[in-house]
């Protein structure tokens, strides 16, 4: 069941003393259904953020419509309308700014309840709950914001996002500003809440190892146009359109022997998003582009169900060489390897 | 003197021994942010140091550079470069010099770049400071490496200012900069972690090129381990400002030992399993173990709180800081 459903978002900004405008987006479509994680990849200035800013009606698109759960998402009803309040949540890269410094991370969590007119006692109910499900100890949520690590800190400030139950969470580049082993542990609990409350999340990220085993689906955005959408693992090891084959070869994972195949060279950078000119926003990098491309917006192509591409010659992308899903295979060379020698005794407590 | 100079050319471009760097801490013991650092890199090697916010790495890299920051001290330690001491780094009568002896390029490279002058003038100005070069040949000179580093259009560029550079285009100036005065080493701290992935492939690539290709020795500071599993030829892992492992590239990825670098891979893998495997119940005991890892250490005993350990060779070119490593079982 489709929970929130992103059509034709277009979103201009006014670039100041200039008549120019930013082309943050132009023209995207998402869907997410109950329970699923789409995730939103792309490199800065795809647009992510904007898209993420839209959904929760911080920021007015210049075009196009956002449905959440059967009614419009506007910035007059938005995520702080009495209608959505706690139905969708955003979490933010920097943890800090889920919290107040003076205030206990306890009184923080508990928050947002008090707008919904939740009752003292059961907002402590709910706590408790919450605390258990993210593995915080009331002790550590009588704590000040700075006497956490910044990982501790993310955690809770996702447990603050989910106290309202809410049926979608947006999270921007939530993880990026941990380290590798906090990073992983978010994205563990991540999974877990999702598989213990039914959550939906909109992730954005530009980090393609994490997306790969957390979200169901990847959304790939280049210069504020959708590139391609389909299940993460095809995404990954079949991408089809030129620029998320570039994308997935640049990713580096800790293996030497996992160096991604050079299948295609995307040239340069990515462009800025003023004044963009007709037809294909890859035109200016790809290697198989040709005339038709810079005359119109290739149409979206499904080159297998619930898969969409837009690139007019997404059937050449197919053919290059055999592909592999390296994110899955580093996962099985890690089991292979880090399995041995692990100790079989727990670590001595002290 | 043909020996002399034999023995010179075989001395690392860097030896560090024994670097410890120390803050005071307000009413208390001073903090430890540097333990023995003992770390060597040879022409054309290129390092990879690997650690988490806060383990030191680019207090290392300053500390190279004669920078340390903040009130921190120099507690004991030496460098030598070329098989020289250069414990007087960066006095007037020093024969090492940072900036053309041992160069660094950091993360935000609009940073580095001064606004207000083009791109060829702050080449320039650099290379005729260090190497005394009159003004065509420094232009020639910065020409040359605009064009080593596949800046399109060099001849163009060195009119540029800044702010018309788009990110990977200030990165590889800055590296271009780096490698101007031919330095015989080249710091990296996390200078590609802010550029988009498919930029970050393209600059790591053409720094690994010029590294080899001019013999420079590198030292590559990263928080992300995959870096260094393409680019590097050896990689060190860096916790609590101890080195905790050093390895030839492919031993290391083939059979981590620490505990606390098999806990890394295991956080790029993704594998729920995995981590659960080597992420450790928290320690009991109030008193501060003697091994910097025990905390988080799956494999810690009670030797482990008891007494620090050092770091040892397990292998030829290979070293462990850990009592318990994990050794190669099949
Ligand atoms: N308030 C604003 N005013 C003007 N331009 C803006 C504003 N917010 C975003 N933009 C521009 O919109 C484009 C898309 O920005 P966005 O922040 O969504 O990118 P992103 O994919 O999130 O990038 P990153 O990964 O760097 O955060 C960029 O060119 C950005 O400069
Ligand atoms: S439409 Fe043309 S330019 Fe765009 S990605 Fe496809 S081939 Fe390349
Ligand atoms: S010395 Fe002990 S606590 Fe430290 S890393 Fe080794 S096994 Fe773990
Ligand atoms: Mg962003």
């Amino acid at each position: 069941m489709t929970l929130l459903t992103v059509s034709g978002l277009v979103k201009h900004f006014a670039i100041s003393g200039s008549a120019k405008l930013v082309q943050a987006l132009n023209g995207v479509d998402l869907e997410i259904a109950r329970g699923e994680t789409l995730a939103l990849v792309g490199e800065s200035g795809s647009g992510k953020t904007t898209v993420g800013r839209c959904v929760v009606g911080l920021i007015e698109a210049t075009k196009g419509s956002i449905v959440f759960d059967g009614e419009p998402m506007t910035t007059a009803r938005n995520i702080r309308h009495p209608e959505v309040r706690g139905r969708i949540q955003l979490l933010f890269q920097e943890p800090m700014e889920s919290f107040n410094p003076r205030e206990t991370i306890a009184r923080a969590m508990m928050e947002p309840l008090i707008y919904l007119g939740v009752s003292g006692p059961d907002r402590v109910k709910r706590l408790r709950e919450v605390l258990a499900l993210i593995g915080i100890s009331e002790r550590v949520a009588e704590s000040l914001p700075s006497d956490l690590s910044p990982g501790l800190l993310q955690r809770a400030a996702i447990g603050r996002a989910i106290m309202s139950k809410p049926d979608l969470l947006v999270l921007d580049e939530p993880t990026s500003a941990l380290d590798p082993t906090s990073r992983a542990e978010i994205v563990d609990l991540l999974i877990r809440l999702q598989a213990e409350t039914g959550i939906a999340y909109l992730f954005i990220s530009h980090d393609l190892s994490t997306v790969r085993f957390l979200s169901s689906r990847i959304t790939v955005l280049y210069l504020g146009s959708v590139m391609e959408t389909g299940p993460a693992e095809e995404v990954c090891a079949r991408p089809r359109h030129p620029y998320s084959v570039g994308l997935m070869a640049s990713v580096l994972l800790p293996h030497p022997s996992l160096k991604a195949p050079e299948r295609l060279k995307l040239e340069g950078e990515i462009p800025s998003p003023v004044d963009l000119p007709p037809g294909c926003p890859l035109a200016s990098r790809c290697p198989f582009v040709e005339p038709a491309c810079r005359t119109a917006k290739p149409p979206a192509e499904y080159p297998a169900k619930g898969h969409l591409v837009h690139c007019i010659n997404h059937e050449k992308v197919a053919a290059l060489d055999e592909s592999i899903d390296q994110f899955s295979e580093f996962r099985a060379i890690s089991d292979r390897m880090l399995s041995v020698g692990a100790p079989t005794a727990p670590a001595w407590a002290g | 003197m043909a020996l002399a100079r034999t023995i010179e050319n075989e001395a690392p471009v860097i030896a560090l021994r024994n670097l410890t760097v120390a803050y005071p801490r307000y009413g208390g013991e001073p903090r430890t942010a540097l333990a023995g650092i003992d770390l060597a890199i040879d022409a054309g090697e290129m390092v990879g140091l690997v650690g988490e916010a806060g383990a030191g790495k680019t207090l290392l890299a300053r500390t190279i550079m004669d920078a340390i920051p903040g009130d921190g001290r120099l507690v004991c330690g030496e460098m030598d470069y070329r098989g020289a001491p250069i414990s007087r780094i960066g006095r007037d009568d020093s024969p090492v010099r940072p900036g053309r002896d041992i160069a660094m390029i950091v993360s935000n490279p609009r940073n580095e770049l001064n606004p207000v002058l083009t791109v060829g003038t702050q080449i320039t100005n650099v290379i005729r400071h260090h190497l005394r070069l009159g003004k065509a040949e420094a232009r020639e000179r910065a020409l040359q490496m605009l064009r080593a580093v596949a800046i399109p259009d060099p001849e163009r560029r060195l009119d540029a200012w800044p702010h018309e550079l788009s990110g990977g285009m200030a990165q590889r100036v800055v590296i271009a900069i780096a490698l101007a005065c031919n330095p015989g080493l080249v710091i990296s701290d996390d200078a590609t972690s802010a550029l988009d992935v498919t930029v970050q492939r393209q600059v790591l690539d053409l720094f690994k090129a010029l590294v080899e290709d001019k013999g420079v020795a590198a030292l590559l500071i990263t928080r992300d381990i995959a870096v260094t599993a393409h680019y590097c030829d050896r990689i060190v892992i860096l916790y609590d400002g101890e080195v905790v492992e050093d390895a030839p590239r492919k031993a290391f990825f083939d059979r981590p030992h620490h505990p606390y670098s098999v806990l890394l891979m295991a956080a790029f893998a993704h594998s729920v399993s995995l981590r659960r495997q080597w992420t450790a119940a928290p320690l009991k005991t109030a008193a501060s173990p003697a091994c910097r890892f025990a905390e988080r250490c799956v494999r810690r005993q009670p030797r482990c709180i008891a007494e620090a350990p050092a770091l040892r060779d397990v292998a030829p070119g290979r070293r462990v800081r850990c009592h318990f490593p994990v050794e190669a079982v099949a």
